[in-house]
């Protein structure tokens, strides 16, 4: 080999070298992201230390009511009861353990069971994954597994509290205290089955811990949070969220619950021209969540206004309305799924059905779905012979990543 | 008139505020169908309001004994189903009960609890363009309708348009139903963007065309000794064959993928798979003992024509026609062309570096033997129907790509400036 080729290749093989040290350091800082990394695991071990913080607080007898075992599954069931008595069950009694009847939609021929002039077990009330139980009904009807906030000590409630605190933003805790509230006021309006902030139940499913996963679910009449943590993940869905009264007084505070994920939707809707808006804006009622507890992994055929067909700033105000759901873990487990939110939202459709107006001061009376590759959000203001304005049932889901199964279960 | 205002507005107060938690005067009846090649299902979930739920009762338990029989379940199910009427291309479908499933009375009372109904219909072959209409006449007087479709799990069934009247009680669905079967899910792309990150994907996933690029690249740098690999060739002709290697395996699939797009050839997709795993044996056998040295380009070009025909029915679940076709192969290639070039950016560095080594061997060796066997476990799967490990290696290889591609161009750097040290120490 000569003498000026050998140059030649040092100085072609020294730029090679710089060349690849750049494309390794690229290749980490895009991987790994490391510093955003630090943040995801301590806010992981903070939610576990006050998880435990919490247990701590908890006699024997507590902890075995309020932890259950966490089995991943695939999928979700529908939870059915037995009821032994008329509604009602007096505020504070434990639940039963586990809810029975573990299989979902028993075919015709199954033998009858229960007790007498009552018929067959069955009938859907609620979502259940593994021991998890969480539906849009009232406590007393449909008990969730766990310990009641109200049977708490006030330091084991401040704990709890606590907990709930480091899981979610401040903004989504602010919303959780908001329901609680909002069923509060119709607690104290009187009711004759279970409500206000008192019967909001808080289980735990597996142990806290910083590497494998668990779940928290915090819940009550118009509020089911099913948190998976899984390392460094935090998954926040299926999420229930819903008001009545949706517009309250406590303390001479007028409290809107979830104003703003009505009022940025109306804004998006206002941000649209005539023919997006006609795209978006289905010709039918619709009366009721299609996806609520109980149809979990479900996806529909989309319908509306494909955010492809919107222009950016509509796609930024469409963002605003998801971030109302997604934002409802802490940071750092919400920016990761924002990200992933962002990369499907040229396919992701907003539809509408009902006025394009509201109120000012009180929620509308429309009904609006989100759906994107990974997202389900519906808000849906609930009749029911009542004023719709005033009660709303949302629900937030991932069908591929429901419970946190992408990170449970990996393929 | 007055009197009765007087009269509802009392009734009204002393209901009890739990009628306000739970549907009142309404029967909830949602519908969601699912659509697959041979049947449609029928999912229903009715949720009778407080108000109304003793008349729903009573259609339910005839016999007003407190109890839901089996006969009055089977019944008041088959009820349900005598209103509804679901046709397709204008003819109705026999509507099959799967399952029904009742609450307890009591909290039916209570406005809690839901009946599931479950029922399926055959459905008949028929052309490309197709129309369900289905219809629920069940209560109407005090029923909310909502019905909607599944995203259908079979590819070949397509929704197209969607149609309602105001209270959901009248659903049409337009779909295609097509007769070619694909082997996965489409993915809900459109347009350029969608295809070019399709052909990123599928060059990132499809660890086997990059299997067969990477075997065909370890020997670029070095000059064929007759039956063996002999020293290293330069950096500038490394370079200059490398570009040859992967220009021509461009050229080559691009034009099987365009012919192929357009319909103008077509090959079932299995002998294609299989010729794919031959072409990477060929390759890796290549790469330890030379078969055809200074021929490599015309080998990939060749190749190329194959995998070429891989990517075509990949890029077919896209299922374009037209314009739309033609944009999304552009996209899909270049997708690809990024890919495969990314990829090639990410080893070439440590390839040349390594190659000046004397432990360049061992990489050339153990690349070969590396996709000799995955070639040969694809032979096996693809030609002989013979299940084998080699796809779950090969995936989790694939998945830590990044990293071993890092750690390949750490040892590079240290086996090349161990290298140079050597060589340097002396002069100074």
């Amino acid at each position: 080999m000569k003498h000026g080729e050998s140059n030649v290749n040092r100085i072609l093989s020294l730029v090679l070298a710089t060349g690849g040290f750049v494309a390794l350091a690229g290749y980490f800082a895009m991987s790994g992201n490391t510093a955003a990394q630090a943040a995801v695991d301590s806010q992981t071990q903070a939610v576990v230390t006050a998880a435990n913080a919490f247990l701590n607080t908890l006699t024997a007898d507590q902890r075995q009511k309020v932890q259950f075992p966490f089995s991943p599954q695939k999928t979700a069931s529908a939870a059915k009861f037995s009821r032994s008595g008329p509604a009602g069950r007096p505020v504070g009694t434990p639940p039963p353990q586990s809810p029975q009847g573990r299989d979902h939609g028993g075919p015709l021929g199954q033998g009858p069971g229960g007790g007498p002039g009552m018929g067959p077990p069955g009938g859907f009330v609620g979502e259940k994954y593994g021991d998890a139980v969480w539906s849009n009904y009232p406590v007393s009807d449909v008990p969730r597994p766990g310990l009641q906030i109200g049977s708490l000590s006030a330091g084991q409630r401040t704990a709890a509290m606590h907990l709930l605190q480091v899981l979610l933003s401040p903004g989504g805790y602010q919303k959780v205290l908001e329901i609680m509230g909002s069923d509060q006021a119709l607690a104290d309006s009187g009711t004759p089955f279970a409500s206000g902030s008192a019967v909001y139940t808080i289980g735990i499913f597996g142990s806290p811990s910083a590497t494998s996963p668990w779940m928290l679910q915090f819940g009550g009449h118009h509020l089911g949070l099913n948190i998976v943590i899984a390392g460094e993940h935090g998954v926040g869905t299926p999420n229930l969220t819903g008001a009545q009264p949706a517009v309250y007084t406590a303390g001479g505070k007028t409290v809107r619950v979830l104003a703003a994920e009505n009022d940025k939707a109306f804004a998006l809707l206002d941000a649209l021209d005539d023919s997006q808006r006609k795209q978006a804006t289905l010709n039918y009622r619709v009366g009721d969540l299609v996806l609520g507890p109980g149809q979990a992994g479900k996806v529909i055929q989309p319908e509306g206004l494909k955010a492809s067909a919107m222009n950016d700033k509509q796609r930024a105000l469409l963002l605003d309305v998801i971030s109302q759901w997604v934002g409802i873990v802490n940071d750092a487990y919400t920016a990761p799924r924002l990200a992933e939110i962002k990369a499907g939202l040229e396919d992701t459709y907003f539809a509408w059905s009902g006025p394009a107006t509201h109120e000012p001061g009180k929620n509308g009376s429309s009904y609006y779905r989100i759906q994107g590759p990974r997202l389900v959000i519906e808000f849906s203001p609930q009749g029911v012979g009542g004023d719709p304005t005033m009660h709303v049932h949302t629900i937030y889901r991932d069908p591929t990543n429901d419970y946190g199964v992408r990170f449970t279960l990996p393929q | 008139m007055k009197k009765t205002l007087v009269l509802l507005a009392a009734v009204l107060l002393s209901l009890p505020a739990t009628l306000f938690a739970h549907r009142l005067d309404e029967y909830l009846e949602a519908t969601i169908l699912s659509l697959d090649a041979g049947r449609v299902v029928g999912s229903m979930r009715l949720v009778p309001g407080v108000a109304v739920s003793a008349a729903v009762i009573a259609s339910i338990d005839t016999n007003g004994d407190g109890v839901i029989s089996e006969v009055e379940r089977q019944t008041y199910a088959q009820r349900v189903l005598n209103d509804l009427s679901l046709s397709v291309d204008g003819r109705p479908l026999a509507l099959r009960l799967i399952s029904a499933d009742f609450p307890p009375l009591d909290g039916m009372k209570q406005g809690i609890g839901e009946i599931h109904i479950d029922f399926s219909a055959e459905l008949f072959e028929g052309g490309m363009n197709r129309r369900l209409i289905f219809e629920n006449r069940h209560k109407s007087e005090i029923a909310v309708y909502l019905v909607n479709s599944l995203i259908p799990n079979d590819r070949k069934i397509q929704i197209t348009v969607q149609s309602r009247n105001e209270n959901q009680s009248f659903y049409q669905v337009d779909f295609t139903q097509s007769a070619n079967a694909g082997r996965t899910n489409p993915p809900t792309l459109s347009g350029f963007a969608g295809a070019f990150r399709l052909g990123m994907r599928h060059i990132a996933e499809g660890t086997d065309h990059l299997l067969f690029l990477i075997a065909l690249l370890l020997p670029a740098p070095l000059l064929a000794l007759g039956t063996r690999w002999g020293s290293f060739a330069s950096v500038r002709v490394s370079l200059i064959r490398i570009v040859r290697i992967v220009t021509a395996f461009t050229l080559g699939h691009s034009l099987t993928l365009a012919l192929a797009a357009f319909g103008v050839v077509s090959l079932s997709s299995r002998p294609v798979e299989v010729m794919i795993a031959v072409s990477i044996l060929v390759s890796a056998i290549h790469a330890i003992r030379p078969l055809f040295p200074g021929r490599e380009a015309a080998i990939a070009a060749f190749f190329g024509l194959i995998h070429g025909l891989a990517f075509a029915s990949a890029l077919s679940k896209l299922g374009f026609d037209g314009w739309y076709r033609l944009v999304s192969l552009m996209g899909f290639n270049l997708g690809i062309e990024t890919m495969q070039l990314a990829v090639v950016a990410a080893i070439l560095p440590s390839l040349l570096l390594l190659s000046r080594t004397r432990s360049y061997s061992a990489l050339r060796i153990g690349g070969g033997l590396f996709a000799a066997f995955a070639s040969m476990g694809w032979i096996a799967e693809r030609a002989l129907n013979v299940p084998t490990a080699i796809g779950p290696v090969v995936e989790t290889a694939a998945r830590y790509g990044g990293e071993i591609a890092a750690a390949l161009f750490v040892i590079s750097l240290l086996c090349w400036v161990g290298r140079d040290f050597s060589q340097l120490l002396p002069k100074f």
